[in-house]
């Protein structure tokens, strides 16, 4: 081979050596400049460190900054295995907060919030930013609620009751301590029809039915499906969303039992959809149907529905 | 001094790697490249299943009136007829784009592969040249390197010819995996076997998660296997063995008693390529005695790679013109110029290379003999038994002069080693 050839060959081969490393380290796209930034997730109350394990490696948070001048976005995730803890390298600059996600935080029923909302990052002096529970002390408190609900361990499941605070209510009866949001054309329900209200901070949604011939006033209408989607209220059995799916569904040591039937995604466990189990009562007609999460296996949704015979 | 040999052999040899390495990367993306249609048709039969399997999960959100179904097929006719075209177009795009890449992958592992056969020939150059002064072990211990370099070399090579066999296995071991992680996890969540799971659920719902499950099983299956394939079929190229130049021979013989004159009036040009073509099939039996000679003194993968790529361009043009019977179209014709002018290129190569294992020969302990480097029993019985094959009177393009030295020298050097 002749050295003409062999020198092109040869820077050839160096420029692709050059480009697969220089690919290969850029793999981090927080780390682009000499300022530091370190965000944490703070003051997390004991009572977080007691949730089910799987339920805690699911849930992170991603925080979303954005350069003011570049408008450029930056995802900082804090997530159990960087101990909810992260210092991203960025250029100095003005920065604003422009959003914080968190997977599972309705679950889990916690709201996040930041200590500030814009800062400015310079090369010698790092700055942080606290990521905390904007609702700590509600926190706490359903906490401690699954804990303080032994009244609610013995209970049949198709007792129709619901405990939130410290108190028990008859499932019919709850929409009278929910606070509802009610669109304006939904204040009335039409004849024979019916229509689902949300209470977003309770995480839980209601069916109401006018099963009359005439209009009815929505807070009038009878409930005949309660669905929960925060861990702050408990189902008879001390079941309640957050709680790994086990406890509730399985055959042998689940205070639901095995269930009598399965709706949903089959191939359990690979985040194609959750396994809804469901639980039937032939006397009253009763169908309770627990979603269990695909990935963390842990409970993320409970509907009751009343009377629905099927 | 023969300390800094040995030095400048594993260094040499060390060098060399990350050319073996990129080569091997290079060549390997370049024929999964070739398959990356399968990739697509695969993806979007995942993507169609999902799909299938989300509605028939969630079948509420399906339109429940005739109208709205009629909309819905006639629009989703138009975006069909729509994404035809666009289908199309890329396609055209997708051909264009894969050609390039795929060139340029080729051309770095054609440069890397040059590379490191020169670095690594100068190193068992200057590897035979130690061994005339001390002995193997000490020679092996010293080019630790080099001997780790060549088995690396080896290991690849035995990886890509198992590659289709173990991408078999692994697709069986993925499915096996994923069904025994999926019992795992019922077993452990709702305390049931995976039958007493499954029915339970109702019989569309079960119907699209098993197509679902078999659908991603088969995609990975199809695209590992055909990857492969494509790789097993690689490593075919690189080795060049008898089985391989009796092959080719046979095929070439073939083609030369069915190579007949052009009977249609070609151009002048036409005929000066029908010439070379011509020459090249006159001479392949030299060429191909050329290589076994020279691949007795040490087998080098850069000329099987290279043989088994002369003769897959000569037979492809040969029979390209020997299935014509004469009656080749000039316009046909003129298309084989630059794969002819590539068959100068490839024997120019080849060349090179045969005259460098000559050189390498020289540089052996016991020079231009034919023995040259062979050191123990083993070695020269192994050398022998190569050369008579290629020597042997009875044998195509055996010389009865030639052999009768080497008989002479064997049993020369025979009874030296054993006396």
């Amino acid at each position: 081979m002749n050295r003409k050839v062999l020198l092109s060959n040869l820077i050839l081969v160096m420029f692709t050596a050059f480009i697969c490393l220089a690919a290969c380290g850029i793999n981090d796209g927080n780390r682009v400049g000499d300022c530091t930034l370190t965000v944490s997730f703070d003051s997390v109350p004991d009572e977080f460190y007691t949730l089910d394990e799987k339920l805690i490696d699911s849930f992170y948070i991603c925080v979303v900054i954005e350069n003011i001048v570049t408008e450029k976005n930056y995802n900082i995730i804090l997530d159990k295995d960087n101990g909810f803890g992260y210092t991203a390298y960025l250029y100095p600059g003005s920065y604003h907060l422009k959003n914080i996600y968190a997977y599972n935080a309705g679950v889990i029923g916690v709201e996040l919030k930041s200590d500030t909302e814009s800062f400015e990052l310079k090369r010698d002096n790092g700055q942080r930013l606290n990521i905390t529970i904007a609702n700590k002390d509600e926190f706490i408190r359903s906490s401690d609620l699954i804990s303080h609900s032994g009244e609610m361990a013995g209970l049949d499941k198709f007792s129709r009751l619901i405990m939130t605070g410290d108190t028990i209510y008859a499932l019919e009866d709850i929409k009278d301590v929910l606070n509802l949001t009610v669109p304006s054309d939904k204040t009335v329900i039409k004849a024979y029809s019916k229509e689902e209200y949300t209470d977003d901070a309770k995480g839980i949604t209601i069916t109401l039915l006018n099963d009359t011939p005439a209009e009815k006033e929505y807070k009038d209408c009878r409930v005949i499906a309660v669905e929960i989607t925060k861990r702050n209220c408990v189902l008879p059995g001390c079941v309640a969303v957050g709680v790994p799916g086990e406890y509730v569904c399985n055959a042998v040591t689940g205070v639901y039992g095995q269930p009598h039937s399965f709706e949903g995604m089959a191939l359990y466990g690979y985040s194609y959809g959750s396994t809804d189990c469901v639980y039937c009562d032939a006397n009253t007609g009763d169908r309770i149907t627990v979603s269990i999460d695909d990935v963390g296996r842990f409970v993320s949704k409970i509907k009751y529905e009343m009377e629905r015979y099927e | 001094m023969e300390l800094l040999t040995a030095l400048k052999i594993n260094i040499l040899s060390v060098i060399s790697l990350p050319f073996l390495f990129i080569a091997t990367v290079a060549k390997m993306t370049e024929k999964a490249l070739a398959k990356i249609k399968t990739v697509f048709i695969m993806l979007l039969l995942t993507v169609i299943t999902v799909v299938i399997v989300m509605i028939s999960n969630n079948r509420s959100i399906l339109p429940d009136n005739l109208r709205t179904i009629m909309i819905i097929i006639a629009v989703a006719g138009v975006a069909l007829a729509a994404l035809g075209v666009i289908f199309k177009v890329v396609s055209v795009i997708y051909k264009i784009i894969t050609a390039g890449v795929r060139m340029i992958f080729d051309t770095i592992y054609k440069g890397s592969y040059s590379l490191y056969m020169s670095l690594m020939n100068t190193a068992a150059s200057d590897y035979y040249d130690l061994c005339e002064y001390t002995s193997s072990l000490i020679t092996v211990v010293c080019c630790i390197f080099y001997h780790l370099n060549k088995m690396i070399n080896v290991f690849i090579r035995a990886f890509i010819r198992v590659s289709l066999l173990l991408f078999v296995i692994a697709s069986g071991g993925f499915a096996y995996l994923w069904y025994t992680e999926i019992a795992g996890a019922v077993r452990e969540t709702f305390g049931l076997s995976l039958s007493e799971y499954l029915n339970g659920f109702g019989t569309w719902s079960l119907i699209s998660s098993v197509l679902l499950f078999i659908v991603i099983v088969a995609d990975v299956a199809v695209i590992l296997i055909s990857l492969g394939m494509e790789w097993t079929k690689w490593s075919g190229e690189l080795s060049f063995d008898e089985d391989d130049q009796d092959r080719y021979m046979d095929m070439l013989e073939d083609d030369e008693e069915s190579f007949e004159t052009l009977s249609i009036e070609q151009d002048d040009e036409n005929l000066e390529y029908y010439e070379i073509v011509s020459d090249h099939l006159g001479g392949a039996g030299d060429l191909m005695e050329e290589i076994r000679r020279a691949q007795v003194i040490q087998n080098n993968p850069l000329l099987e790679n290279a043989s088994n790529e002369y003769f897959r361009s000569l037979s492809d043009i040969t029979g390209e013109i020997s299935k014509s019977k004469g009656n080749m179209d000039p316009m046909e014709f003129a298309g084989l110029k630059p794969f002819i002018k590539h068959l100068d290129r490839l024997r120019d190569g080849l060349y090179k290379i045969i005259d460098r294992q000559y050189e390498l020969a020289d540089s052996m302990p016991g020079g231009t003999s034919f023995f040259s480097g062979c050191n123990t029993v083993e070695k020269l019985n192994k050398r022998y038994k190569a050369l008579c094959k290629a020597y042997h009177p009875d044998n195509e393009g055996g010389d009865e002069e030639t052999f009768i030295a080497i008989k002479q020298e064997y049993e020369e050097l025979k009874k030296e080693m054993e006396g």
